[in-house]
């Protein structure tokens, strides 16, 4: 799994490439609560090449979404392909974060 | 002078009579036992009697004069003596005496004096060297000694006598050449006689020792088939024939405690005994490694290297090892410079392995291995051989060649391995039309039969391990060629519950593992996945509640929920100390 982060305006854009799953979720989860630290509340994560998740990751993303929101922003996500967004509509996440298009970012 | 010439020629004639008829003597099964100081009484007796008649026939053939005869009648009795010891010497003596002294005449009671006693001396000398027959010029140099001997005693015993004297004075110094000159041609030739025994006794020590040597490496090559009766998903054959004696071809197989089955064919440069050593030695490490389980590639590298190690012979291997996990027909290879293996598809086709990569063993410490992967399905056969096959010759110097190989395996797929490799053999053996088989053929045979395959992944209780699920479900899926999407959901189902036990299944810090097989039963996905941590079972926990508001979703207690969800079925047994999850996908 590769992260990435570029700011796109207000927001800081997090890409993940590759597979997130339980052995490497920490790693994501110690990036994003660095940007909670340096204040950074509005996150788009892109997930346009991203090839797996598991629980592990809905689990971090969950935790950013929860802090974002108490300080007033937010976690969007982007670009989720099939077998990603099936995860995110059985865990009942695709109610809980704003998804948008790759263009959109 | 002239006379005294002739004199010397005739004796020589007598001489060469004995010569022939010793020669004779020579190829008779009476003088190997002499050779081998190996004599019975019952030969000792025909070795006095024929060369007392040696002894009478130097005095019959000897030139006859009016007071005596000029011959060479010691010539036998003395070679008895320094063949079979005094008694015998004394013995021929006494038959070729006895006879001269009943032909009278004044020298009669000298020459078979003189005969008796050389006889006897040619004996102590025997003794003196232990039962071995003289060199040449000892042998030449006791007879001349001894020749002279027989003389003088008979100018002793007739000094008052001066035809005696005169007698002696004409015929001494020709008798003295004849039997010296004999007793040097016997010596010659029975020198080469024993040196023609010493090649032909290294012979056979050497042809007996190619025999030993063949037998080990015979017994180096499993023989016994089938080799696991008990595993029905393989069928394995391999046979080897080696060129000469002993050769440098080699195949191994092992099946491990996790069913993989290890499987190789070496080739070693060159022929015979020391090929069969290096082969042996090739053999043995790799063995060594087999038991380790690593992977093929890992292992050739391994053993090149400890083949590297102070191999000062320049030989070098060539080795082709495969790995069947034999669950799954995934067959994982390396190749270390050897010929292309094939594969017998159930469908008719024939096909080559490609090529990888890397060079005989034995040359470059520091060479690397690649790992190839191909899958066997049921009735799929895998033919692994050396180039004995392909490289055999008929009486046109043609090669038998791939192309015939290949036409070969065509006609005998779906045959049993066994079948396979005796009708290659057989076929080779037809092509090659009585041509002397040049190298070693060995052809291995691995036919898959999988009863019901299923892929084996194996975790330890590390959440690193992540990886190893992936890429055993990859594994799984190109096996059955299953869509993407479900290799995707049961990566995850599989990557809840493992992470799930490895996170609360274990109180110890002791090394656990959790075996997961793959399946395809009746059209549906079946995996069960076992591990010997708490009783626990998952469907215990309670469906978390995915309405709720990002404030109130607990972070947590999604997994077994995603395991419900994307599964049709799933029962939780605990058998023995294993947990075991049965789940069941349906495919469309």
């Amino acid at each position: 799994m590769q992260i990435h982060e570029t700011q796109k305006g207000n927001s800081v854009v997090v890409s993940v490439e590759g597979r997130l799953d339980s052995s490497n979720s920490g790693d994501l989860e110690k990036r994003l609560l660095d940007l909670l630290d340096k204040g950074k509340y509005d996150m788009i994560v892109d997930f346009s090449r991203l090839d797996y998740i598991s629980s592990a990751g809905l689990r971090v993303l969950l935790m950013a979404a929860k802090r974002t929101k108490a300080a007033g922003g937010q976690v969007a996500l982007a670009a989720l392909n099939d077998n990603v967004r099936e995860v995110f509509d059985i865990s009942g996440f695709t109610s809980l974060f704003p998804i948008i298009a790759k263009e959109d970012i | 002078m002239h006379e005294f010439l002739g004199l010397v020629v005739n004796l020589i004639k007598d001489v060469s009579v004995i010569m022939v008829l010793a020669y004779g003597l020579s190829r008779t099964e009476l003088f190997s036992s002499v050779l081998d100081r190996k004599l019975s009484w019952s030969q000792k007796t025909s070795v006095i009697l024929i060369f007392g008649l040696f002894s009478i026939f130097g005095t019959l053939g000897g030139v006859h004069f009016p007071n005596g005869i000029a011959n060479v009648r010691d010539l036998g009795p003395v070679i008895a003596g320094f063949l079979a010891g005094p008694v015998a010497g004394l013995g021929a003596a006494l038959i070729g005496a006895a006879h001269r002294y009943s032909l009278g005449g004044p020298v009669a009671l000298g020459g078979s004096l003189g005969t008796l006693l050389t006889g006897f001396a040619a004996g102590l000398v025997w003794v003196y060297r232990q039962g071995r027959f003289p060199g040449v010029i000892v042998a030449s140099v006791c007879m001349f000694f001894l020749a002279c001997f027989h003389i003088g005693l008979n100018y002793v015993v007739g000094w008052s006598n001066p035809e005696v004297i005169n007698l002696l004075d004409n015929i001494g110094v020709p008798m003295i050449i004849a039997n010296t000159l004999g007793m040097a041609i016997f010596a010659v030739i029975l020198n080469n006689l024993i040196n023609e025994r010493k090649t032909e006794a290294t012979k056979e020590k050497i042809e007996g020792e190619l025999k030993v040597a063949h037998t080990i490496q015979m017994s180096l090559v499993p023989k016994i088939f089938p080799a696991f009766p008990e595993r029905e998903e393989i069928d394995l054959y391999a046979l080897l024939e080696p060129a000469r004696e002993v050769g440098g071809d080699m195949y191994d197989f092992y099946l491990s405690l996790d069913d993989r089955l290890y499987f190789t064919v070496g080739d070693v440069s060159g022929k015979g005994v020391p090929a069969s050593l290096f082969m042996a030695v090739t053999r043995t490490l790799l063995r060594a490694r087999f038991t380790e389980l690593l992977p093929p590639e890992a292992i050739l590298m391994l053993v090149n290297r400890e083949l590297c190690r102070d191999n000062d012979s320049g030989m070098f291997v060539t080795q082709f090892l495969g790995v069947l996990d034999i669950h799954s027909g995934e067959v994982m290879y390396s190749n270390a410079g050897h010929n292309l293996p094939f594969i017998l598809r159930s469908n008719g086709e024939v096909e080559m392995l490609p090529r990888l990569p890397g060079m005989g063993m034995g040359v470059l410490e520091e060479v690397e291995y690649q790992q190839g992967r191909l899958f066997l399905a049921p009735g799929d056969c895998l033919l692994v051989y050396t180039d004995g096959v392909t490289e055999a010759l008929n009486p046109d110097y043609e090669l038998y060649s791939e192309a015939r190989l290949t036409e070969a395996l065509k006609q005998n797929i779906g045959q049993s391995s066994r079948d396979i490799c005796n009708r290659i053999l057989g076929e080779v053996s037809d092509f090659a039309a009585g041509e002397e088989q040049a190298d070693d053929i060995t052809v291995l045979a691995l036919t898959y039969t999988g009863k019901q395959p299923f892929v084996r992944i194996e975790l330890k209780n590390d959440l690193s391990e992540m990886d190893t699920l992936a890429r055993g479900l990859e594994r799984f899926g190109g096996l059955y060629n299953l869509p993407e999407k479900l290799i995707f959901q049961l990566n995850l189902v599989l990557e809840e519950l493992v992470t799930n036990s490895i996170s609360y299944g274990f109180d110890d810090d002791r090394d656990h593992h959790i075996v997961i097989d793959c399946m395809v039963e009746d059209g549906s996905i079946k995996v069960v996945t076992k591990d010997d941590g708490l009783p626990f079972d998952p469907l215990t926990i309670p469906e978390p509640d995915t309405d709720l508001d990002i404030e109130d979703r607990p972070i947590g207690g999604l997994g077994i929920h995603l395991v419900r969800k994307l599964m049709d079925s799933v029962e939780y047994q605990k058998q023995g100390d294993f947990n075991l999850l049965t789940m069941i996908k349906k495919t469309d």
